[in-house]
């Protein structure tokens, strides 16, 4: 303050007192040291005279010192320690923008891929960016290392804060249970992938202490790697308190491979693949297809479009292409090609099953023969982006980039002429988010002839590969 | 960049002569502030500062004669988008090569590309309408600059001086008003003010507009809104403060010849005179400062007269002594018009001259020179230690002005701390606690457990808002 104040703390305190209660409760004596001020402006009210002047000098009050502080949590702290670098300046610039342009509808789909591609690089997002990205990206669990866990901890979910292993910097085999469900599922699906028995008996040990929602969803994870050892586990499952529980074992065990259902079920599969026979190719021939279709798929499905897709949901649940392609005697690209583009049902379940396994190649050749149909490649491409763990090969990106399939969304785009026809369905962000670096160049070549905001997510989603891949621009 | 465009075209577009004419008085360069061009998407477009709070926003399309302008004007094409041509015409070296901030995005993607109906077909030349002419556009402006007739300057000028009479005692008697009303409110008492806010505060402020004391109208608008954005136990301090400043600037007023030049340019601005942006940046007494300027922040906040009020907060790298440190940059738009952000990108620098509004402390401010923003990194400036210098300072503009709401402060050597669960603090080595706007709590905890840093915020003198941060791991910026 300038200068000692003009009326002592009793004085303020008691103007301030009869202007609280109010003044025709409780008049007001102006304060000695006021009264020459008042006097000097004889044309106003005295009141208002000491209500400018005392309430100016409530405002030069500095705020508490010494006032305690709580000490950092260890939530805070380990925001800031989590081992891996932060993103470069020009990637978190890129990821920024990205976020600020994207279609609000595709937004929680597009920037979890984008947290995603920037752990891929063994990259953290910046902490002071995570309040902005968060929510886009915490019912992902491949996108929350330890900074996302710990600001979550902090903020979104603070009951966490009272189970210290989320901040532990990785989920192991000793601290998982302390971890949320999405993690727990996640690392189990991978325990079963390194070790089928070793998950089932992490689970087993812990299966009872836990409520029925996240036992259900727990036992779900033993999908990966399932096995006849599983058996009398899951077997046992069947007196469990809970219908879901019941019902997610049953299911299990339907699909355990080696066992008599099983072996029927997938054997009635195969039978829907049948090689074309000479005559047929010689029909095929003289309208000029001979070649192309080798294997024909020929259901014993109901005529009702709404029955055969569930009688063929049912007959495929939690096979794999592979193992139809054995069954059958055909291999995975035969049955893949011969499945018609327009069946729902059959390519649900093995793409499901791909992405169990964690299987790539399946997934892209999948999805190759998805791309030929007539419609947008934009859900194609978003479950691609959503499942692979990396971005696809250079074959299937050059395939991409070239199809019909994709010059007709370009065309589409080109040629609206409403907003709403002009907005990017997803082809672009997607095709931007799947592409490997080295062909996201001639992607942006493509991308010229469109209104730039069109494409603004696309480039940016591109921009931020660029700049994640630039090895240059790390700290 | 484009197809050119010449000024027979120009004349073909214009709707008769008088619209040339009043694009001819608008080239002057301190009507546009910005005026940019972008060779990738061959457009024109720029900011014409009107009489309305918002600027109109000005988008030209050579290659087909498409347009837009935001005025009301009912002639297609108005004078703004005529004097956008024609600038481009004559002196193309005063667009900015730039990029399309969104509102031109948002008009291009909203036209059709391969039909340009809307765009006037020039080549069929004019229809039914008088022809047009620079050449008599310019005549006619160089007519009106010779002297006219000396008797009607002075009974314009007349006109003037008892319309600005008229509106002085206006203001004059709402002040008046206002100290009755203050008087009311202190009888009543001000525990129970909060409750009767919003009608009472209504009522006056709808009198304050039609007396033309808008400024007032608005603070009282104002206390309305925030005596709820405080806790219970504060709000019958706040009034208590606000009132305080609003019976300060009614005295000031009454008394302003008695006041230093800059206080009484505040106190005029914040009752009822408004300075309009072209007489700013045509007055050479006003404070410039040039240099390289951080955008710190950038701020969007809709107000009770709903109007969105769009800031963007200006660090000066290296600022001289004694000049101002920050500017603040003020732009309203109509909430009506839909989501709308500042054309400033918070982390981006720029290298400008500013202009301040007269003022005892000088903040709110113009860019007197726009440049392209840059993506580039300057060093951040630095600040005093501490938060007792920072207090100071605010104690310092608060004697000056002695009614303004709030002060951007700077301090170094300052760690952000909880107090409680919803509750950040500044705080320094010297035992100093600054507590932090509850609204920001989320998004500052990660500078929790963070070193040192060195800040900018607004202290309003109860709480402090965070506008910018240079950390150990970067900057952090409101936006």
């Amino acid at each position: 303050m300038p200068s000692s104040p003009v009326l002592s703390a009793q004085d303020l305190g008691r103007v301030k007192q009869a202007m609280l209660l109010g003044l025709a409760r409780q008049p007001l004596g102006i304060p000695a040291p006021l009264q020459p001020l008042a006097a000097a402006t004889p044309d106003r009210d005295a009141v208002l005279t000491v209500l400018a002047l005392a309430g100016q000098q409530q405002r030069f009050q500095r705020p508490a010192r010494h006032e305690g502080v709580e000490p950092i949590s260890e939530a805070a702290r380990r925001v800031h320690e989590d081992p891996r670098q932060i993103l470069p300046e020009a990637a978190r610039r890129a990821l920024l923008r990205l976020a600020n342009g994207v279609e609000k509808s595709l937004a929680d789909a597009v920037m979890s891929a984008a947290a995603r591609r920037v752990a891929a690089s063994g990259l953290r997002l910046h902490p002071f960016d995570l309040p902005r990205l968060i929510p886009h990206i915490k019912a992902d669990a491949r996108c929350l290392g330890l900074a996302e866990r710990a600001y979550l901890a902090l903020t979104v979910s603070r009951e966490a804060v009272a189970t210290p292993t989320v901040l532990d910097n990785e989920i192991t085999r000793e601290n998982w249970t302390g971890f949320q469900k999405i993690h727990r599922i996640a690392f189990l699906r991978d325990e079963r992938r390194k070790h089928a028995g070793g998950a089932r008996t992490l689970l087993q040990d812990v299966f009872k202490s836990e409520p029925a929602n996240v036992r259900g969803d727990l036992l779900g994870a033993l999908d990966v790697g399932l096995g006849v050892d599983d058996l009398p586990f899951l077997e046992s499952l069947a007196s469990d308190r809970a219908d879901s529980v019941r019902a997610v074992a049953a299911r299990l065990v339907a699909a355990v491979p080696g066992t008599p259902a099983f072996t029927a079920r997938l054997s009635e599969a195969a039978r829907c693949f049948v090689r074309s026979s000479l005559s047929v190719g010689g029909i095929l021939k003289r309208i000029g297809l001979a070649g192309t279709v080798a294997v024909t798929f020929k259901p014993t499905a109901s005529s009702n479009h709404g029955e055969r897709h569930a009688q063929l949901a049912r007959l495929f649940e939690g096979f794999s292409v592979a193992e139809v392609g054995a069954t059958a005697g055909l291999t995975v690209a035969e049955v893949i090609a011969a499945i018609p583009t327009d069946d729902q049902a059959v390519f649900a379940a093995f793409s499901q099953r791909a992405m169990r396994d964690d299987d790539t190649p399946t997934m892209m050749q999948l999805a190759k023969a998805r791309l030929t149909a007539a419609e947008s490649p934009a859900h194609v491409l978003a479950w691609l982006a959503s499942n692979l763990t990396e971005h696809v090969s250079l074959d299937f990106g050059n395939s991409l980039l070239n199809s019909d399939v994709f010059e007709a969304a370009l065309q589409r785009l080109q040629e609206a002429d409403t907003a709403t026809a002009m907005k990017d369905d997803g082809t672009l962000i997607w095709t931007a988010a799947v592409l490997p670096t080295s062909l996201l160049a001639s992607f942006l070549a493509k991308l010229e002839p469109l209104l730039p905001t069109t494409t603004r997510a696309a480039r940016e989603f591109a921009a931020l590969t660029l700049a994640l891949d630039a090895p240059t621009q790390r700290r | 960049m484009t197809a050119p465009l010449t000024k027979d075209k120009i004349e073909q577009l214009a709707p008769d002569q008088a619209s040339l004419g009043a694009a001819l008085k608008l080239m002057k360069p301190t009507s546009w502030p910005m005026l940019v061009r972008n060779d990738d998407s061959a457009l024109l477009w720029g900011e014409c500062q009107g009489s309305g709070a918002a600027p109109y926003r000005v988008i030209v399309s050579p290659a087909d004669v498409g347009y837009k302008c935001t005025c009301p004007s009912r002639k297609f094409p108005c004078k703004h988008v005529l004097a956008v041509m024609w600038m481009h015409c004559e002196s193309p070296e005063r667009f900015e090569q730039g990029s399309t901030p969104d509102w031109v995005q948002d008009w291009l993607s909203r036209r059709q590309r391969t039909a340009s109906t809307n765009a006037l077909d020039v080549s069929a030349g004019p229809q039914n309408k008088p022809a047009t002419s620079i050449r008599a556009a310019l005549a006619e402006a160089e007519d009106e600059e010779k002297p006219s007739d000396p008797k009607a300057i002075e009974r314009a000028e007349a006109q003037r001086q008892r319309l600005r009479k008229e509106r002085e005692a206006s203001v004059r008697a709402s002040l008046d008003d206002l100290d009755r009303w203050i008087l009311d409110q202190l009888n009543l008492g001000l525990a129970g003010f909060a409750q009767r806010a919003a009608q009472s505060t209504k009522t006056l402020s709808t009198r304050l507009v039609d007396a033309k004391a808008q400024g007032l109208a608005s603070r009282l608008e104002a206390l309305a809104a925030d005596i709820y954005r405080v806790p219970e136990h504060m709000r019958a301090d706040l009034a208590f403060e606000r009132l305080a400043a609003l019976s300060l600037i009614s005295s000031a007023y009454r008394h302003q010849t008695k006041l230093p030049p800059p206080l009484r340019a505040d106190v005029r601005r914040v009752t009822s005179w408004t300075l309009r942006r072209e007489e700013l940046l045509a007055d050479p007494q006003a404070p410039r400062l040039a240099g390289d300027w951080i955008v710190a922040a950038t701020r969007s906040e809709v107000q009770p007269d709903k109007l969105r009020r769009l800031e963007a907060w200006l660090l000066h790298a290296s600022p001289p002594n004694d000049a101002p440190a920050v500017a603040l940059l003020i732009d309203f738009v109509p909430v009506s018009g839909g989501s709308a952000s500042s054309s400033f990108f918070a982390g981006e620098t720029l290298s400008a001259e500013v202009v301040f509004y007269p003022s005892a402390t000088p903040l709110r401010a113009l860019i007197a020179t726009p440049t392209p923003a840059s993506a580039e990194t300057i060093n951040w400036p630095g600040f005093p230690a501490g938060l007792g210098a920072a207090l100071a300072e605010y104690e310092n503009a608060l004697a000056r002005q002695p009614w303004i709401d709030y002060w951007p402060l700077r301090a170094s050597a300052l760690t952000v701390d909880r107090l409680s669960a919803q509750q950040l603090a500044l705080t320094d080595s010297d035992g100093y606690i600054v507590p932090i706007e509850r609204a920001q709590t989320d998004i500052l905890t990660t500078l929790l457990g963070l070193g040192p840093i060195s800040a900018l915020f607004i202290w309003d003198g109860t709480s402090a808002t965070l506008l910018a941060a240079d950390t150990s791991i970067g900057r952090w910026h409101d936006t």
